[in-house]
């Protein structure tokens, strides 16, 4: 019955907000903090529909037209990448309900709730002028897009989120993937890996799942229900979760929680407008680091899904992170070509290493305050947790290092056309990999038995275990 | 009553527009199709062979009309295909294979036939979607491989492509391999980011490229569930053939051309890329291009079309012309041949050129273009007094024996060479500057010119001209300001990628620099002294392939470079009577300090894309350049001497569009250095310098920076600077600014150098109250000085009645000669 709970109290709040849209509109010398006040009272309604930080899988289909549920997503879709956060076109931006509602350069909104045909933001869907009409250079929206948005200003232009500051992506119903092919058409490259030492099973990303494989190359267990492409796998200390992000690329990004037991979906933790990278629990499981697109990064906390922090610094994507084994601080590395250690008590950013000259793809804590880093610059750089400063080259390259990877006693590198084992502590090279044309695009990991695992452009792993024997098999459904 | 008769007006125009209109589309069906007749028909290509089925044949048929002229009749004809099941051909003349075999396609229109034969082969073959001829060549004609796109050196919105695919490796990399293969879906094609993104299915910043009914969404579609392969073991580009070739001549209402590509490539085999090429047009004003190579003329003039396949490019110059009602050619006198090729090409577009200016205009522009000043009121009478039918040409032969002659034209010279005291310190500013004036007046040969400068050698203080090599201090900036100034080429964009719109590639870039790279520049005790000297080894390396870049020079090539001194090498060919660069470059540059604009335009950026506005002219200014040993005065006096030069500012009936093929003198402002001596001279009150004697005029000035910069100051160079006086950090005359700005205005409305002018105490205006003038005849002197010319009768009654209505007089007869130096023809050189 929540289903129904849900959409009176909508409506109720609804209607609230519609009384107060109007008197705000009557009164356009009304302060921000009027404003703030008239959301609470939404904020107050809605809280009482949303668990803490999940989303909710149904869709609804009232007659009040639901905000968060059928406007977010088009203007998601069609409008956020240049009115948003990127690229704010004409200084307007419509990621979130509160920039929807701003003040225009003109000096009007775009929006006044009752009136679409008063509307810019409505009369610009419908231009005669394909020069003046949005989106920009593309089509028309669909005429069912648009009888939407205009119903929905007719209606008052409510709003029937969380907070009006929310981003637009984080209102978005939550989604059902799609099911993954039986058996792929072509291969997929890897772009994760994890391995469980309990079982022994190597998980894999597929495409709208996680795969889990034997050592000898036996598809043992698919996770469905997952973005289209997965970018990191982890699983929790307790062995009870299975942490995962990913998304479509250019669309949506997410973190899912599966339980790894019955493979059903736990939680959705956070999401984005674009690919999530890299999402990682803390040594001790109580905490998850996740890489944001745009350049933060989010910690929450395990027990109630809860964002707890966020971690600002990095101007664009952040690529990939890393705890350090005391939890207490996490190494960043990011498009932006800088990569970071910041201190998760606090906050605050303790050192950037800004020696690479291209996206830093990867990065791992070595022994002591060392922290290497690896980059499309070709370059795989070690430098000091404390002051950012280089310490020394572990290597140079014509092709990009696209991932590093701290084992227990080795740490490994890998490139474009090989893979590098090194010792920790001696920092001496105890074996080469070379690829042979294939790009190894991904990670390794180290299984039981010293085993690393490392994933291919060609949608194949390779193995290598303590004796140096070397087996490659395919990974594709 | 009223409105509806106005209306019922307004209706019959339409009705009339409407009803010419449909005339012309019946006059225009009927001229190319049935009674006027079309005499003969060709087919292009005659044969041809298509391998494979995703192969396609764009066929062009081309008419001749009774007059001569060509029509484009691919889209009017009717095809057949014989066997019929050989191939399908569509209305726009392209021929889709449908099995194996040979056979003809018969042309047909108004009872005259054609045919040419076609082959298919290799329809059973698989033929994957090549990454190399299909996918990259895609990705430049939609646009993203651009510079402004993710073609851009640092690409656009995290994604990268090479410009137009010139690097297939990082092409490769970005779309299949990074970010794990991000772009490209394997699975479900359709959702790759490479097709939703163009499509704008989802959101792209670039807008919509393409739609995914098109054959580009297909071949990427494609190319991407077949794998997206990338081998590079494919035949490799040798070459296009663009048809119709250079200098295509359309006459409306026939104004459409289809274009065809065809590619030959290493091992032989000859494919249609019409549909693959990338076409531009360098007038957007004259024609449009459609994305499949259809070309549309606008209107007359001409254009060049930029067709791009990977990094092959042709630029076919089409012309368009157009009947005219009521244009009758009125066949004007022709001094000489400048005015031969400027008629032909007005009479060929429909262009009547205005009549020769009056002797007051004629002097006052002459007088500006030759010496940089105003003539005097005495020279001013003279040449009225001057009965003489010839009295033009000796005033111009009196003009480039002047010493005021070489002085300007030296100062051009300066802002090119960049003789500036920050670069090569005052005295070897004015070192240098010196040496090209004697070089102007002693009427040095403009390849002896170029030698002195680019061979220079020893010190600097001997040679002036070497400090051509202290300005352009090092290897690059000695490469490019000579390709600039001597070759007009803007070769930098090729310094870190091959050039964008021209055959330049990185790699002729630093074959030219090794001319330039073994020269040494050593300092010496003495200030502003430096040795120039060759060392006899040191090479160049090319960036990208880290290889050594062999001498290199336009057309010729790969030259075997002299082992004392590569300058010399370089020099030889700048100079050689073959190169037709080396001169045409500098009559253009003659040409366009004397027009205004060029007929290359910008003037010293000659490419291919930037075709000349009359290349007969171009070409017959140039031969008798060289004809007459590189004489610098002779171009100017014959240019000076012609009907064109000459010609009225007033434009007429049939030429008032007309801003390329200079059938009318285009006015333009006086330089700020022209405008200062200008002020000077009508005012009585000439301005003085830093750092030159007080006698110097504004024209003369060796150098902008002679006076320590000093804001605080606003003074007379500034006066010059807010008039677009350039800096001489470089070597593109486009740092001499035109623009039009608030600045000037305030400047001569109320700045304090017009200011202090009008109110010095000696100035003409004082000179003449003391000397018990009338005011008319003070009118009439402010006149001469000013504008050539005396005041007439309604202009003196504006001018005497406002001096009359004030009491104050001197105030009155200063705001009299104000108002006058604020008129446009005052100004303007017209």
């Amino acid at each position: 019955m929540l289903f129904s709970t849900r959409l009176t109290t909508v409506a109720l709040c609804s209607l609230d907000m519609r009384v107060r849209m109007r008197c705000i509109d009557a009164q356009r010398g009304l302060t921000r903090r009027s404003l703030d006040r008239c959301y609470s009272w939404a904020l107050f309604f809605s809280s009482i529909l949303l668990s803490s930080g999940a989303w909710a899988e149904e869709d609804s289909s009232g007659k009040l037209i639901s905000f968060s549920n059928e406007i977010a997503p088009v203007l998601q879709k069609h409008c956020v990448p240049c009115h948003g956060p990127k690229l704010a076109e004409s200084n307007y931006r419509v990621d979130s309900y509160r920039a929807l509602q701003a003040e225009m350069t003109s000096g009007q909104r775009a929006i006044l709730p009752d009136l679409p045909e008063m509307s810019e933001l409505f009369q610009r869907l419908v231009h005669e002028d394909s020069d003046l009409r949005m989106p920009a250079e593309a089509d028309a929206l669909d005429s069912t897009e648009i009888d939407l948005i205009k119903e929905w200003i007719q209606q008052g232009a409510v709003f029937d989120g969380h907070s009006p500051d929310q981003i637009l992506i984080s209102l978005m119903p939550g989604v059902r993937h799609p099911a993954p092919p039986t058996k792929y058409p072509a291969p997929l490259p890897i772009s994760a890996i994890a391995f469980d030492t309990e079982s022994n099973e190597i998980f894999v990303s597929g495409y709208h799942e996680i795969t889990t494989w034997s050592l000898t190359g036996d598809l043992i267990r698919r996770f469905s229900n997952q973005g289209q492409r997965t970018y990191s796998i982890d699983i929790d200390p307790s062995r009870e979760q299975l942490l995962s992000s990913g998304g479509t690329p250019g669309v949506f990004g997410e973190v899912r929680v599966f339980d790894l037991e019955s493979g059903r979906v736990l939680a959705t933790l956070a999401r984005a407008d674009e690919v999530i990278l890299d999402a990682q629990y803390s040594p001790d499981g109580t905490q998850v680091a996740v890489a944001m697109p745009d350049g933060s990064v989010k910690v929450y906390d395990t027990k109630t899904n809860l964002e707890q922090l966020t971690l600002l610094g990095h101007s664009d994507q952040v690529t990939s992170l890393t705890w350090h084994p005391d939890g207490q601080r996490l190494a960043t590395a990011s498009r932006d070509k800088a990569a970071k250690v910041f201190d998760v008590k606090t906050g605050k950013s303790i050192s950037t290493f800004a020696g690479h000259t291209a996206c830093v793809n990867s990065i791992a804590f070595l022994d002591g305050d060392e922290v290497i880093s690896v980059s499309d610059d070709g370059k795989a750089s070690v430098w000091s947790a404390n002051d950012g400063r280089r310490r020394r080259e572990a290597i140079s390259g014509k092709y990009p290092w696209l991932d590093v990877a701290r084992l227990e006693k080795v740490y490994v590198v890998a490139g474009a056309d090989r893979v590098i084992i090194f010792e920790v502590g001696t920092n001496r090279k105890i074996s080469e990999l070379a690829s042979h044309g294939d790009w190894m695009t991904v990670v390794a990991r180290e299984g039981s038995n010293n085993t690393k695992v490392i994933g291919l452009h060609t949608g194949e792993v390779i193995t290598q275990n303590a004796e140096n024997e070397v087996t490659r098999f395919s990974v594709q459904p | 009553m009223k409105v509806k008769a106005v209306t019922l007006a307004r209706c019959l125009r339409f009705a009339g527009t409407l009803s010419i209109l449909f005339t012309m589309m019946n006059k225009s069906f009927l001229f190319a199709d049935g009674q006027s007749g079309i005499r003969r028909m060709e087919v292009y290509p005659r044969s041809f062979t298509i391998v494979g089925s995703r192969e396609q044949l764009q066929i062009l048929v081309t008419g001749t009309l009774p007059d001569g002229t060509l029509v484009d009749l691919t889209s009017r004809v009717a095809f057949q295909v014989e066997p019929r099941d050989l191939a399908t051909v569509d209305p726009r003349g392209r021929v889709m294979p449908q099995r194996d075999g040979t056979g003809l396609i018969h042309v047909s229109h108004a009872g005259m036939t054609e045919q040419m034969s076609l082959q298919v082969k290799g329809m059973d073959d698989a033929q994957p979607v090549s990454f190399d001829y299909h996918a990259l060549p895609i990705l430049a004609q939609a646009g993203c491989s651009g510079g402004s796109c993710h073609g851009a050196p640092h690409g656009k919105a995290g994604f990268r492509l090479s410009l137009f695919g010139s690097d297939r490796e990082l092409d490769r990399i970005a779309l299949t391999m990074q970010m794990a293969g991000r772009r490209i879906n394997p699975i479900e094609p359709a959702k790759s980011l490479l097709l939703m993104k163009p499509t704008a299915e989802i959101a792209h910043q670039g807008g919509k490229r393409f739609d995914p009914a098109d054959n580009q969404y297909r071949l990427l579609h494609d190319w991407i569930e077949e794998g997206a392969r990338t081998v590079s073991s494919e035949p490799v580009c040798t070459g296009i053939d663009v048809y119709p070739k250079d200098g295509r001549l359309l006459k409306f209402p026939n104004q459409t051309q289809q274009f065809s590509v065809i590619a030959t490539f290493d091992d032989g085999s000859r494919r249609d890329v019409t549909h693959l090429s990338k076409y531009e047009v360098s007038n957007p004003l004259v024609a449009e291009v459609k994305q499949d190579g259809l070309v549309t003329g606008l209107d007359r003039g001409e254009s060049a079309v930029i067709v791009r396949y990977l990094n092959h490019i042709e630029t076919p110059l089409m012309t368009f012309v157009r009947d005219l009602e009521g244009f009758t050619w009125n066949d004007p006198q022709q001094t000489n041949y400048v005015d031969k090729y400027v008629h032909a090409k007005l009479k060929q577009l429909r262009y009547q050129p205005s009549p020769v200016c009056d002797d007051a205009t004629f002097i006052r522009r002459v007088y500006l273009d030759t010496i940089g000043l105003l003539p005097s009121e005495e020279q001013v009478e003279d040449f009225f007094a001057n009965k003489s039918e010839h009295r033009r040409t000796e005033l111009i032969d009196q003009l480039l024996q002047r010493p005021e002659y070489a002085k300007f034209w030296a100062q051009k010279w300066g802002d090119l060479l960049r003789v500036s005291a920050k670069l090569i310190g005052v005295s070897g500013v004015h070192k240098f500057n010196r040496w090209l004036e004697s070089s102007v007046s002693s009427n040095m040969p403009y390849d002896q010119f170029a030698q002195e400068i680019l061979l220079a050698t020893g010190s600097t203080r001997q040679h002036p001209a070497g400090n051509f090599f202290r300005s352009a201090a090092d290897t690059n900036d000695a490469t490019e300001t000579a390709a600039q100034v001597f070759l007009g080429t803007r070769i930098q964009c090729a310094k870190c990628h091959n050039h964008p719109f021209e055959r330049w590639t990185q790699g002729n870039y630093y074959g030219l620099s090794a001319f330039f790279h073994r020269l040494q520049r050593s300092k010496t005790s003495q200030k502003d002294e430096v040795l120039l000297w060759s060392k006899k080894e040191g090479e160049v390396l090319h960036p990208a392939t880290g290889l050594v870049a062999n001498p290199w020079v336009p057309v010729a090539g790969e030259l075997k470079a002299s082992e004392v001194d590569r300058r010399e090498t370089f020099t030889d060919w700048l100079t050689e009577k073959r190169n037709p660069l080396f001169a045409q470059m500098e009559v253009n540059r003659i040409w366009a300090q004397l027009m205004g604009y060029g007929i290359v335009e910008p003037f010293d950026d000659f490419r291919d894309s930037n075709p000349p506005a009359n290349a007969p002219l171009l070409k017959a200014l140039a031969d008798d350049f060289i004809a007459h040993g590189y004489d610098r005065r002779h171009i100017i006096r014959t240019i000076l001497l012609s009907q064109t030069y000459q010609a009225d500012s007033e434009t007429n009936e049939w030429n008032e569009d007309d801003n390329r093929y200079f059938s009318h003198y285009r006015p333009r402002m006086l330089t700020a250095e022209q405008l200062v001596d200008a002020l000077g001279y009508v005012t009585g009150h000439p301005e003085t310098f830093f750092g030159v004697p007080t006698t110097m005029k504004a024209t003369w000035i060796p150098a902008p920076d002679l006076r320590p910069h000093d804001t605080s100051k606003i003074g007379s160079i500034e006066f010059l600077k807010v008039f677009g006086q350039p800096e001489r950090q470089s070597a593109c005359e486009c740092e001499r600014s035109r623009d039009v700005s608030l600045g000037q205005a305030l400047e001569l409305l109320n700045g304090t150098t017009v200011n202090g002018m009008l109110t010095a105490e000696n100035n003409l205006l004082h000179q003449m109250r003391e000397g018990g003038l009338e005011t008319t005849e003070m009118i009439q002197r402010i006149y001469l000085r000013a504008l050539s010319r005396q005041a007439t009768e309604e202009e003196l009654q504006v001018h005497l009645s406002y001096i009359q209505t004030h009491q104050e007089f001197g105030q009155a007869l200063e705001d009299t000669c104000w108002a006058i130096l604020n008129r446009n023809e005052f100004l303007f050189q017209h």
